[in-house]
């Protein structure tokens, strides 16, 4: 069990060499030049190519990603070429209040998307489980986008329960509870599509559980739905649960991105969306490298989960 | 078993979820805050809600309209722009610099210094500093001199002959052309700001420490920024001039139109720019002030692709404005809350003449325009690129070309990538979205030598050569009173290129909530808070 964890994370490094290339060279392949681009139409040639040298963007390509690769080993983690403070210092806030949004979402997602596909499921073919799967369907095909904005026009503009946007109240003390206020609309926004694809799958596995042989010897030797519905069919969409959260958080992330648009959130949504359009070269490489190191950590966490879960590995089986 | 309630209450939720949406749900919707009255009152935060996230806080190195509305607040120019009234120029007054005069044919300017200033970190404001300033961005021997501020200065100091001190309060500058507009553009926005900076900030922070530990001598001081969330600015206790009402002031970029408004009508912010024309009569009706101006020095524009094959013909550029009716696109895309632009000379521009039209709506003409170039209909063929804020104006464009037998296909970035294609045109791009303008006359100059000369456009015209001899003879006067004249035979000429094509300019930007009173907007492209109270 102990090497299979080790194995994964050993090769996670290669892994993010890899990401880091890709990431570096990607965005140097773009069109974007930092420069040219935030000032192409007022600035001359001559003064663009005095700007890139002061920045060292004159620099061969590989030097320019040696010098990269060093900087994040900094405190800094280089110098954001638009704001000209540290990156790290730029990111790291950001990262957290991502985070902050996505552990939200994602638990609104499991918990509710769990909550929907297990009585839909239980209530299979049903009017309930219909009607459920229904709403789904349509809440499946909403964009992000429009349904952040129709969360903010209900809840802030319409009713005045939530606020607008912002992740604290600008004029107030701030704290805890403003901060859970702040939260809900976005966290509920960047949920959805993660809760419905888990409740969809949930749904399912509650179903084939319901009608294997076992369930059906159980229920005939009149077990309480109850206690079959805990111990037997609950243990076994556990897998399944956990694996597509993982894959979900990865949709979370996707839709915190948007969300941090529309609901004016400070994530790292944010801050790659102001750095995009000035080809901020070491603040969207900085950012997107994170977001690559927490999809390659959500990845190992979901596998060792799933290791932990499956009884085969845990008693010493070889595995596959 | 479950009991059928709990086996009802996921769909219940869900439809509880779905059916504001289906139904599109009603309700009345509550416009925010007390009305800040007649009456001015000191203290209070007021929260601006700007459209785009902000560059840095350094006045040599910032770009962006956004920032300036920032930065002014810190830094001060040596004189300004009187912007409490809503209509007309605002005058040149006095501000670092108490009294000045123009001598050798608007070549010289000599400052006299305001006495007694301090910047906010207590060290004094003098020739001394102004020299620290402009050494910065002109003199490649001082120690802190910086390439990227030389760079974005020039636009305003790339023909300084030289720069004195001619005593503890007193400072020369000396052009090596006559500069009328130099004055205006002192306190112009955007980029080339020329805002002081404190030197002992700038050799304390570094050249890339100034953005974020900014020190100047004006009414607000900085507080903090934090990146996509907030600038905070509080009011500087030992300002020189008269205290401003406002003890604090945030900024917060808001990008997404919607979600702006949103947060102006739930009283999360008290004033928004870029007010979306969709949202400008239900602001008002919910009691924001949207106010209206017809002379603000905005325009948005259409530049050509000079490197496409067809527009480098001047009948077909021709025949691409005159396809166009920009009274009607004023009219229905913008719903009335912009004005029909026929001269890049903007509204607001000190040379602006209402009557310029580069070249009127025609189809008929453009048509036979295209047919003299020997095209057929159809056959000419480009696309447009936009911002998706500008998407429904592009189609517009597309619509009423395709009537005169030019086949455009539009292509819409999210604004943040849409400076990228921009920069990076290819060869079927014909025309891509600008925006600039300023109330200085030389605006024209500005526009002709971006947008046309260092894209190669001059080539592409016959009558280009007439139209760089206006620009110069404009550029080179020394006389106040052949200004407007000068510049408008200048900007007559260019029209003649068909190089550039103007297109709208807004007349609502701005809205503003009841609990804020003493705003004005301005003819510039930024406002003044010293003079604006929020109330209790």
């Amino acid at each position: 069990m102990g090497r299979r964890i080790a194995l994964r994370l050993l090769g996670a490094i290669p892994l993010l060499f890899v990401i880091s290339l890709l990431v570096f060279f990607i965005s140097q392949a773009g069109p974007a030049d930092p420069i040219k681009d935030a000032l192409s139409q007022k600035l001359t040639a001559h003064q663009i190519a005095e700007i890139r040298n002061a920045y060292g963007l004159d620099q061969p390509v590989y030097t320019q990603y040696v010098n990269w690769i060093k900087s994040l080993f900094t405190s800094s983690g280089g110098i954001s070429l638009s704001v000209r403070s540290g990156v790290w210092g730029i990111v790291f806030p950001a990262f957290r209040n991502t985070l902050l949004l996505v552990a939200a979402a994602t638990l609104l997602a499991v918990v509710l998307g769990v909550g929907i596909g297990f009585l839909a499921g239980i209530r299979h073919g049903r009017l309930a489980d219909r009607l459920t799967m229904l709403l789904v369907q349509i809440g499946s095909n909403l964009p992000v986008y429009w349904f952040g904005l129709i969360i903010i026009w209900l809840t802030a503009v319409q009713w005045g329960w939530l606020p607008a946007g912002g992740m604290h109240d600008l004029r107030g003390e701030g704290g805890f509870g403003d901060l859970m206020l702040h939260l809900i609309a976005p966290a509920f926004a960047a949920s959805l599509v993660g809760m419905l694809i888990i409740a969809r799958f949930v749904r399912a596995a509650v179903i084939e559980s319901e009608q294997s042989d076992y369930i059906r010897t159980y229920r005939s030797q009149g077990f309480g739905q109850r206690a079959i519905i805990g111990k037997h069919i609950g243990r076994n969409v556990l897998p399944p649960i956990v694996n597509t959260t993982g894959l979900v958080i990865g949709s979370v992330i996707t839709g915190a991105v948007f969300v941090e648009g529309i609901f004016a959130w400070p994530g790292l949504g944010s801050v790659l969306l102001s750095a995009i359009p000035g080809a901020d070269y070491p603040v969207i490489q900085a950012g997107i490298l994170l977001i690559a190191v927490t999809f390659v950590v959500i990845n190992l966490v979901t596998d060792i989960a799933l290791d932990l879960l499956n009884p085969r590995l845990r008693h010493g089986g070889s595995g596959t | 078993m479950l009991s059928s309630r709990r086996a009802l209450l996921a769909p219940l939720a869900l439809i509880a979820i779905a059916l504001p949406l289906l139904t599109g749900c009603g309700g009345a919707s509550s416009a925010g805050g007390a009305t800040a009255g007649g009456q001015p009152r000191d203290g209070g935060t007021l929260i601006v809600g700007q459209y785009q996230e902000v560059t840095q806080f350094d006045p040599n190195r910032q770009y962006s309209w956004e920032t300036w509305r920032i930065d002014r607040n810190i830094y001060e120019t040596l004189v300004d722009e009187d912007l409490s009234s809503p209509t007309g120029v605002p005058k040149i007054v006095p501000k670092l610099a108490t009294s000045w005069t123009i001598t050798d044919g608007a070549k010289t300017f000599t400052f006299k210094l305001r006495q007694g200033v301090k910047f906010s970190d207590g060290t004094p404001f003098d020739a001394k500093a102004v020299q620290f300033n402009v050494r910065r961005f002109t003199d490649p021997k001082f120690k802190y001199y910086d390439k990227v501020s030389a760079a974005t200065m020039g636009l305003v100091y790339a023909d300084l002959a030289s720069f004195k001190v001619i005593d503890d309060d007193t400072v020369q500058y000396t052009f090596k052309h006559p500069f009328l507009d130099f004055l205006r553009q002192i306190p112009n926005s955007g980029n080339a700001a020329s805002g002081i900076f404190s030197p002992a900030a700038l050799e304390r922070y570094g050249q890339d420490g100034l953005a974020n530990h900014p020190v100047g001598t004006g009414p607000f001081t900085f507080q903090e920024r934090v990146r996509g969330d907030h600038t905070t600015l509080v009011r500087n206790t030992s300002y020189w001039g008269k205290r401003p009402h406002l003890d604090k002031v945030i900024f917060k970029p808001i990008g997404d139109d919607q979600s702006r408004v949103a947060a102006l009508q739930t009283g999360a912010v008290d004033l928004i720019s870029r007010v979306p024309p969709d949202s400008v009569a239900s602001l008002e009706k919910q009691g924001f002030s949207v106010p209206e101006n017809k002379s603000v020095p905005q325009i948005i524009h259409y530049n050509f692709n000079f490197d496409n094959h067809y527009l480098q013909d001047r009948r077909v550029r021709q025949a691409i404005i005159a396809a166009i009716d920009r009274k009607q696109l004023a009219a229905q895309i913008y719903k009335g809350y912009a004005e029909a632009a026929t001269s890049i000379v903007n509204q607001g521009n000190e040379a602006y003449d209402p009557g310029a039209v580069d070249y009127q709506y025609d189809p008929a003409a453009a048509k036979k325009l295209i047919a003299d170039a020997g095209y057929e209909p159809g056959q000419i063929k480009f696309t447009i690129l936009s911002d998706t804020t500008g998407q429904p104006t592009a189609e517009y464009l597309q619509q009423q070309l395709k009537a005169v037998g030019i086949d455009a296909s539009v292509q819409s970035f999210e604004w943040i990538t849409y400076g990228t294609r921009a920069a990076n045109l290819k060869k079927t791009d014909g025309l891509y979205l600008g925006e600039w303008g300023y109330v200085a006359a030389n605006w024209v100059q500005i526009a002709h030598s971006f947008y046309v000369a260092a894209k190669g456009g001059d080539k592409y015209s016959d009558t280009s050569d007439a139209t760089n001899r206006a620009i110069a003879a404009a550029a080179d006067n020394a006389d106040p009173d052949k200004v407007k004249e000068l510049w408008q035979t200048a900007s007559q000429a260019l029209a003649k290129d068909a190089t550039i094509f103007p297109l709208i300019s807004f007349n609502r930007y701005y809205a503003v909530s009841k609990r804020v009173g003493g705003f004005v907007w301005p003819q510039q492209n930024h406002y003044d808070l010293s003079r604006v109270w929020v109330a209790d």
